[in-house]
């Protein structure tokens, strides 16, 4: 089971806003990683046809997404960066009427959306108001509301944004448990969202694909590209102009940088294991 | 289908905003009926005359009109019983009047030639004309009073509520940002649009059947329930009317026109809502578009003929409805000459399958 997308191109006015994607994905979550800006929700959009590109297509075991539309509808989930709710509806009777939308028989959508309630932990919550929820209460009925007809290509696009720690740690890990038999394309700028749990990564710079593979061979590639060095506050500046700088922590009387450089940015720097943050820096 | 037209409905009837238009719609209706409400019942003036129009009663009736003296100053109830009397004496005016317009499109039937399309208008027009019975006068006030408040009342309160209620249709999923969920879900370009129209229809028909209880509730607490058995051409303006309709089968057309003018407009309003991503927008665009059409219609403007011509197939002719029965008026089809309410009916449903095929295509192109 293979998603295809060739040549994907999408200009807006005379912006260029993505150019010339080419990516394969079978089964398994792939973390797309770009600045904000970078193209990432519009590549998103156009994979669930909400968008269309300017040029090229997109095929799903040879379904052309934008000319068989129903059927590769019937076979996605979406997360949208900011999900559209009715605040008025309960969590309950929001995901039916999104499981209507989805084609989903309604003698089948009542037990699904209860097992789906449960599945995000909402279960108690079902009967009250989506007004009346947290951020990551909404989250989780939008990750809900994307599973409900239990796509085989899932996109989440950013859905970690605004959550607390523990909420992102939950969904990280709900992610990680349902994505085994279906393709998951989670996009973000938060690289510990898909660190441990990506297949494969992909970043994405200025609307272009800048890099994509596995995070240990990536991490592999910038093994002697990552250094550590302790420096005078008053030099900080100077190095973050001429350097790619990840952390910086202050060590009382020096501050420590981590930085990601071909070379050696200093006599005394100090290699150190990279991490997929510092892979992410080095190709932004 | 059926689920998601449940879920419409839903949307639509749950909307605060429609509430408060229905109540403030109705509460101002009432507060306009019961201004026109007689202080008391005036049927009796009129019971000795119902049935048959005979010449002895017309005489009698002519003597007693004959007492009310210009000079004096009439009572209410003296100025109403005048007022009967007269309205009796004016629908024998109106029985000779016909016989005179039979008369003279008889005259004029031989004149023209006989395959032509002008003969076979006036036959139509002839034929019209003969079918209309004068022969029985009734008491209608409450009976006109019902239909009446279908035409003016019908349409503003429609209106206001297909515009409070509709205008959010689409344009709620761009505010709300359920867009993104639903034009990517299997459902969500084309059995959605297959929704929202049925639910729009749905709606404009339970306020059609609230406007129709509300009316006859009203005007039957208010007089009674008496009248329907009137020819229209004894109401006001429908004096030149070739339909041979009394009261009670005018209404139901009546109400069938509000409803299809209704869904033709509240159809409308689902085009605007799907081409603004903005509820206010979409309100303003159609409020405009309905007022507009209100405007040109009730106003006294020499505007062109194209625009007259489009203005006879207008949501707003079929939803104010009288105009379309008022006078003899046939469109030429092919030599044929064809009724004009029927001619509105082929129009408006064109034009509402233009709307809808727009509609579709819009939701299949939208982006978000």
């Amino acid at each position: 089971m293979n998603l295809i997308l060739e040549n994907i191109s999408k200009k807006y006015d005379n912006k260029q806003t993505l150019q010339n994607i080419n990516l394969q994905f079978s089964n398994g979550v792939y973390g797309i990683l770009g600045a904000n800006g970078s193209g990432k929700t519009t590549l998103m959009k156009i994979i669930t046809t909400i968008l269309r590109p300017t040029t090229g297509k997109i095929f799903y075991n040879e379904i052309d997404a934008f000319k068989q539309n129903d059927i590769f509808r019937n076979i996605l989930g979406y997360l949208p960066q900011k999900v559209g709710f009715y605040d008025n509806f309960s969590a309950e009777k929001f995901l039916l009427y999104m499981a209507a939308l989805k084609g989903v028989p309604s003698d089948i959508a009542s037990n699904q959306v209860l097992e789906i309630l449960e599945l995000v932990g909402l279960e108690e919550y079902k009967k009250s108001k989506i007004k009346t929820f947290s951020g990551g209460m909404k989250q989780r009925v939008g990750i809900a509301q994307a599973l409900l007809n239990d796509p085989k290509i899932l996109i989440v696009d950013e859905p970690t944004a605004g959550l607390d720690p523990k909420e992102r740690i939950r969904f990280r890990n709900l992610i990680s448990r349902i994505a085994s038999n279906r393709i998951v394309l989670l996009s973000t700028h938060i690289v510990s969202d898909i660190e441990y749990i990506a297949k494969e990564i992909i970043i994405i710079k200025k609307g272009e694909v800048i890099y994509k593979g596995q995070s240990e061979k990536m991490i592999k590639e910038i093994a002697n590209k990552v250094w550590k060095i302790y420096v005078n506050v008053d030099e900080v500046e100077e190095i973050q102009e001429n350097y790619k700088v990840g952390n910086i922590i202050d060590r009382g009387d020096k501050i420590e940088l981590r930085i990601i450089s071909d070379q050696k940015p200093k006599d005394s720097a100090i290699q150190t294991t990279p991490t997929l943050e510092d892979v992410y820096l080095y190709n932004i | 289908m059926k689920d998601l037209l449940r879920f419409e409905v839903h949307k639509i009837f749950s909307q605060k905003s429609v509430l408060l238009g229905v109540i403030a719609s109705f509460m101002i209706a009432f507060y306009f009926l019961f201004q026109m409400v007689l202080p008391q019942d005036i049927s009796h003036l009129y019971e000795p005359w119902e049935g048959p129009i005979t010449q002895d009663k017309l005489q009698t009736i002519e003597s007693e009109y004959s007492q009310f003296s210009e000079e004096n100053e009439l009572s209410w109830i003296e100025f109403k019983q005048k007022s009967a009397l007269s309205d009796i004496m004016l629908f024998d005016e109106f029985r000779d009047n016909n016989n005179d317009r039979i008369n003279h499109l008889k005259d004029k039937l031989e004149l023209t030639d006989s395959g032509s399309y002008n003969f076979r208008n006036i036959n139509v027009h002839l034929e019209l004309l003969e079918k209309i019975s004068y022969q029985n006068y009734y008491y209608k006030l409450p009976a006109e009073q019902i239909l009446n408040f279908v035409g003016i009342g019908g349409f503003v309160i429609l209106g206001a509520l297909i515009l409070i209620g509709i205008s959010p249709i689409y344009s709620e999923e761009a505010t709300s940002g359920v867009y993104q969920q639903m034009l990517c879900a299997k459902h969500g370009r084309k059995t959605i649009v297959h929704s929202k129209l049925l639910a729009s229809m749905l709606y404009v028909l339970v306020i059609t059947v609230a406007i129709v209880i509300f009316d006859f509730l009203f005007w039957t607490i208010a007089y009674s329930n008496v009248g329907w058995n009137a020819i229209i051409q004894t109401i006001n303006n429908f004096e030149s009317s070739p339909y041979s309709f009394d009261i009670g089968t005018y209404f139901i057309i009546k109400v069938f026109y509000l409803f299809i003018g209704g869904c033709s407009f509240a159809i409308f309003v689902n085009l605007i809502s799907a081409l603004t991503n903005n509820t206010i927008i979409s309100f303003i665009i159609s409020s405009f578009i309905l007022g507009l059409q209100g405007q040109m219609i009730t106003g006294m403007y020499d505007l062109p003929l194209v625009i007259r011509t489009l203005l006879d197939f207008s949501h707003v002719k079929g939803m104010m409805v009288d105009e379309l029965f008022q006078n003899f008026k046939t469109y030429n089809f092919f030599g044929y000459p064809v009724l004009y309410p029927i001619v509105y009916l082929i129009g408006i449903s064109l034009i509402t399958a233009i709307l809808i095929y727009i509609n579709y295509k819009v939701i299949q192109k939208k982006q978000f």
